[in-house]
């Protein structure tokens, strides 16, 4: 109880006459609050979001892929994965195409991605996402997607049907003159009947709406390729963030192959979710602003009402500085406060982020978060300390700075006429 | 009155002017005069001849438009205001008019406000400030706000903070202008105790003139001019 004049008024001035807590100390406080709140919780899911696309994308991509300059496919794929263990480096050779799926009547665009199950482990993190991890692919058998699985109703064990386009595009042929011609066939089209052996899930939806795994020989088939032959290879590389190096030396040891790291494959959806974040941070620092001039109105509205006092406690010897240190002092309290009660806020709001978001949906009547339009299945969040701590400080900071202007403005107050004041 | 080490304040063409919606208004029009130490002096005069304005330029609360003010030798002009603060703080004590209580606070935390400093002993000071509400007849009135207070009382805890760090200028603007007769008459006795007991000076404006009798040296403005009886 025994504080100095200015820590014991500042506390004072934050309390009201009457009741126990001023309603103007409640509504400064909750400016920081709410915007310390949104803050948190939009920087955790932007970095949430960030995290788990990477994530996803690197467990469907290898860090580098290895495409063929002359052709279109790779006739010997294996002998560049041994070339490429010699550098340490565990690679697998991959076909990837388009086709058409028939599901019943139903008929859906989708890509085929071949792999070999023995060696594509050592590379991307596919089979983890099996539902049966040690299943063989054998001829025939399909991996899907757990979405597509539930917008098509296939289960496990169901048949349906691979167009291929090369197989359409057979008998096909380009004359000169820019004509097409039909070859007369007595084969009959047939498309590719396959069941469904497994099903993965890796929590992107491009992924898992999209991409049907089979084995390499049955890809092959389909996309019109030679046994043993494959569209690409994929890479793994040691430290997949630091890899220019690697990548240059790659080039030269390999010169007919051109090499495609996985940030230059999805520099597209990494600007945009750059964008996104500088859009917000932008934004975001609006909402902080508005919390600050919530404080600075606070206090200066004190400031005005107290004129006479602070005339008074200059007439009683209080120096200018420890004036300007109530105010400082209680938009320091304010901001504490609020910051608290705003991190409290946006970490409770980020525990029950998935049951929210199910209220809202349910009283917007639609879902406020589709998975096609966000990639991810369900609300990311990831609150590093580092974020954590900008925000607080940036918070304090600006409570502070908030606090500033009427402190200044108290301290020089001209005693006299402060005196002479009708309040 | 003399000038010699006995002077206190000493006026040297004291003048004040303000600015009013585009005019200049002359308050003080070259003030020449002693206010000897230890001494109960009185400011009397009409309305708006100045007394406040003077009072406030004599505690450093106001500059001068020109002229000097020198206490004890020293040019208040010449000291900044953190000077002016500490000096304030050490050598002068406040009595307003209409008191100026915190309403925030109790009378004890009223009466010790200037002297919680950084690097004082605080507890001693809550209780020098308990002794001299004591000594003023407040001691049950201690947690007591303002407004619980009647306008004597009140007074009597507003010279309790002026005292508590034990001020050798007392400084009172209408210190009774306020009150009815009985508690002017209590405060009358305390300002009249503080001057015999312990040599301090004491200058008080006052409408009173009866009261102004009963001072050392009533110094009368009019006009922007002095009359010293």
């Amino acid at each position: 109880m025994k504080l100095p004049a200015e820590i014991f008024l500042a506390f004072r001035y934050l309390k009201p006459k009457r009741t126990f807590v001023s309603i103007i100390t409640l509504l400064s406080v909750l400016g920081p609050t709410l915007g310390v709140a949104i803050l948190l919780i939009v920087s955790s899911v932007m970095a949430g979001f960030d995290r788990d696309i990477r994530e996803g994308i690197m467990s469907m991509q290898a860090h580098l892929t290895a495409y063929p300059i002359l052709s279109e496919s790779f006739n010997k794929p294996l002998e560049i994965v041994h070339q490429l263990e010699k550098y340490g480096l565990k690679s697998t050779p991959v076909i990837e195409g388009n086709a058409l799926i028939q599901v019943r009547k139903q008929i859906l665009p989708k890509v085929i991605r071949g792999i070999i199950p023995d060696l594509e482990k050592e590379v991307t993190s596919i089979q983890r996402n099996y539902f049966h991890p040690g299943h063989i692919l054998k001829e025939g058998e399909v991996i899907i997607g757990a979405r597509l699985a539930m917008m098509t109703g296939l289960q496990e064990g169901d048949e349906f049907l691979i167009h291929s386009p090369a197989r359409l595009t057979r008998n096909i042929v380009w004359k000169e003159n820019g004509g097409v011609e039909i070859k007369p066939t007595d084969e009959l089209y047939l498309p590719e009947e396959v069941h469904v052996a497994g099903f993965y899930s890796m929590g992107v939806a491009d992924y898992d709406d999209n991409v049907l795994i089979m084995h390499l020989d049955q890809a092959a088939e389909l996309m019109g390729l030679d046994w043993g032959s494959a569209t690409s290879i994929q890479i793994a590389v040691p430290n997949p963030m630091q890899m220019n190096e690697l990548t240059q030396k790659l080039k030269r040891e390999f010169p007919l192959c051109n090499f495609i790291t996985w940030q230059e494959k999805n520099k597209l959806l990494f600007g945009t979710l750059q964008v996104e974040k500088n859009l917000m941070t932008f934004l975001m620092t609006f909402i902080v602003l508005v919390a600050s001039f919530c404080i600075a109105t606070t206090l200066i509205t004190v400031v005005v009402q107290k004129t006479r006092e602070i005339g008074v406690l200059k007439a009683v010897g209080m120096s200018g500085f420890a004036i300007a240190r109530i105010f400082l002092l209680q938009g320091g309290i304010i901001g504490v406060l609020g910051t608290g009660f705003g991190v409290a806020l946006g970490l409770g709001i980020m525990a029950c982020r998935d049951r929210i978001a199910q209220l809202l949906s349910m009283i917007m009547g639609h879902e406020i978060f589709p998975a096609e339009l966000y990639h991810l299945m369900k609300i990311p969040a990831l609150t590093t300390p580092t974020d954590l701590l900008l925000i607080v400080s940036l918070s304090l900071g600006i409570c502070i700075l908030a606090a500033l202007v009427p402190a200044i403005y108290a301290a020089a107050l001209q005693p006299a006429k402060a005196l002479q004041e009708d309040n | 009155m003399m000038e010699n080490q006995d002077t206190l304040f000493k006026l040297v063409d004291l003048k004040k002017h303000f600015r009013l919606a585009g005019s200049s208004i002359q308050v003080l029009n070259g003030l020449n005069f002693s206010i000897p130490k230890g001494l109960w002096v009185s400011l009397v005069g009409p309305s708006g001849s100045g007394k406040t304005t003077l009072l406030h330029l004599l505690g450093g609360l106001d500059k001068p438009s020109s002229g000097r003010i020198l206490l004890q030798g020293q040019d208040l002009a010449g000291l900044s205001s953190r000077r002016l603060s500490l000096l304030r703080r050490e050598k002068i004590g406040f009595i307003f008019q209409s008191y100026h209580l915190f309403p925030e606070l109790t009378a004890l935390e009223n009466a010790v406000l200037p002297a919680l400093h950084f690097g004082r002993n605080r507890e001693a000071e809550y209780q020098k400030a308990k002794e001299l509400l004591h000594r003023f007849g407040l001691a049950d009135r201690l947690e007591h706000r303002p407004r619980e207070l009647s306008g004597g009382e009140q007074q009597r805890v507003a010279i309790a903070r002026a005292l508590i760090n034990d001020p050798k200028i007392i400084l009172a603007d209408e210190p009774t202008g306020n009150l009815d007769a009985t508690a002017a008459k209590e405060i009358i006795r305390i300002l009249n105790s503080l001057r015999e007991n312990q040599q301090r000076t004491i200058v008080m404006v006052t409408h009173d003139l009866e009261l102004a009798t009963q001072t050392d040296l009533t110094i009368r403005l009019q006009d922007g001019q002095v009359q010293v009886s």
